[in-house]
């Protein structure tokens, strides 16, 4: 699956705002008692984040296309996203892909990875 | 992905699990656990005529206090309620409810003190500024690493007494069960296939602001259905305990539960937000969300046991008792640092004085016809004979909430 266009704007949000778009596409998911803050939008994105890479790892880590890419990330910045985005990608993901794939790569696939050193 | 990690997922996004051990040692982990247990046999009770295969509630390792229902699973789902909800009720419920002992602090019992700022003031949130000291209590955290060492410190300004703790622990208990309740009344009222297949914005949406205040009235509804709940169960309890002939277990019990009340709702906004500031958000103001409850507790004692009466009186004393406590703790504890530009809102749901009530009464009416408008429709969608157009019947409400 290859990213439209709207899913590339997410490659030059900071980071801060890549966990509120996150936390906002979770938090519309549910039904609560009382508004959350951004503050709060930010932390389930970032929580979610968290736990939801321990998921993708074997995904990620057994790709040897992306592991070829490991070190080039500044030259191949659009390439990379695109192959995160196609290798994360879910009809039922429930958050952004274009933003989950554009925390990922600016997070580091070797941090993900740290087997790949 | 499989049903397991889904709701570890979703457990993981509310904060994880909580890790018990860590809880400071003043506040009664036993107490959360078997509240947490309570609440599971419920909802494993309730799961069959909810449409529900599961339901899972888990306390969370959050310092927030936004509780959540999250839709996992088909047929599963999790309420997630924060940690941070149940220590802070339970630190600012010692707090205040010593300052019901108000001669011993030395404050002359017959004097009245009021703050408010009036609900038609237009001023920036940003100003108004939630003390160092009460931040633990009133305030949020980007981190949890800061929010335990003040709870800590101040907790240990609370007496620690027993009696205090016998009514704090009741207090604790009816604000989480309403919260508890709220979130089991969207399940039961049908909103989470109502808010997938009705209120979904798509872009760009012409009903996009009707959507949003549609969205404002389901949480009303959970609201008006959860009051009932937690009457019931504080019925049950006094029938349990053969009490149901006494009119002073029954005004003891009322007044708690219109203290508790302005605690919680009084937590949900401590920056006193002007009522005209909510009207593009999906909650109503606290005061109306307060009023929904009080009025649908009402309601259920006005059919049960006749006790309408008792519950208004007494109830509305500890309302009021809650608001004197509140506005006592505020003046002597919480001013440091107040000046023209940085206000102290810490008061609860005390809005102006009789010049704001004309506004007050207008947007608790609004409420109303939106909380009764969002029942017909949603029933509508319930019964299946749904379609867009029952949606203009919020057109006007939208016109009049703005």
């Amino acid at each position: 699956m290859q990213p439209a266009e709207a899913d590339f704007r997410y490659l030059g949000m900071r980071d801060d705002d890549l966990l509120l778009a996150l936390g906002r596409q979770l938090i519309a998911g549910s039904l609560g008692a009382k508004g959350a803050s951004d503050d709060e939008t930010r932390q389930a994105g970032a929580r979610w984040f968290d736990a939801y890479v321990q998921q993708l790892r074997p995904k990620l880590c057994g790709n040897a296309e992306l592991r070829s890419l490991l070190g080039r990330e500044a030259q191949d910045r659009n390439a990379l996203f695109c192959l995160i985005f196609d290798l994360i990608f879910t009809p039922h993901l429930g958050v952004p892909a274009g933003a989950l794939a554009s925390r990922i790569l600016s997070l580091g696939v070797s941090k993900i990875c740290p087997d790949w050193k | 992905m499989s049903q397991e990690h889904e709701i570890d997922l979703v457990l993981a996004t509310a904060g994880g699990p909580v890790d018990w051990s860590e809880i400071p040692a003043s506040f009664p982990v036993s107490e959360a656990r078997s509240l947490e247990d309570a609440f599971n046999r419920m909802a494993e009770d309730l799961a069959p005529s909810l449409g529900a295969d599961q339901i899972v509630v888990r306390f969370c390792q959050s310092t927030g206090i936004g509780a959540r229902l999250h839709p996992c699973a088909p047929g599963r789902y999790v309420i997630t309620l924060p940690i941070g909800l149940f220590v802070r009720m339970y630190a600012v419920g010692r707090r205040l409810w010593a300052y019901r002992d108000r001669e011993r602090k030395g404050i002359n019992p017959k004097t009245i003190l009021q703050f408010a700022t009036s609900p038609a003031d237009d001023y920036d949130p940003d100003a108004l500024i939630v003390p160092d000291r009460v931040r633990s209590i009133f305030g949020e955290y980007k981190t949890d690493r800061e929010f335990w060492p003040q709870l800590v410190e101040f907790d240990a300004g609370n007496e620690h007494a027993e009696k205090t703790d016998f009514n704090v622990s009741i207090l604790v208990n009816q604000a989480l069960v309403l919260v508890y309740a709220h979130e089991l009344g969207h399940l039961a009222l049908g909103h989470v296939a109502f808010a997938k297949e009705v209120l979904a914005v798509t872009s760009p949406d012409p009903l996009a602001e009707v959507k949003r205040l549609v969205r404002k009235g389901l949480e009303l509804e959970a609201d008006y259905f959860a009051g009932p709940q937690l009457a019931g169960l504080c019925y049950l309890d006094i029938e349990r305990n053969g009490r149901l002939d006494s009119s002073d277990d029954w005004a003891a019990d009322f007044f708690r539960i219109g203290f508790s009340l302005v605690m919680l709702f009084g937590a949900f906004d401590p920056r006193k937000r002007s009522l005209g500031v909510y009207d593009r958000e999906f909650y109503a103001h606290p005061i109306v969300r307060h009023q929904a409850v009080r009025h649908s507790i009402s309601a259920f004692f006005s059919q049960v046991g006749a006790l309408q009466e008792l519950w208004r009186k007494s109830s509305v004393m500890g309302w009021i008792e809650a608001e004197q406590c509140i506005a006592w703790f505020t003046l002597l504890e919480c001013m440091d640092g107040a000046s023209a530009e940085s206000l102290i809102p810490i008061h609860a749901l005390v809005h102006g004085g009789e010049a704001s009530s004309p506004y007050i009464s207008a947007k608790l009416r609004h409420g109303q016809a939106l909380f009764e408008a969002t029942q017909r429709v949603r029933q509508r969608f319930v019964d299946g004979r749904f379609s867009l157009g029952d949606l203009e019947e919020f057109v006007p409400l939208l016109e009049s909430s703005v």
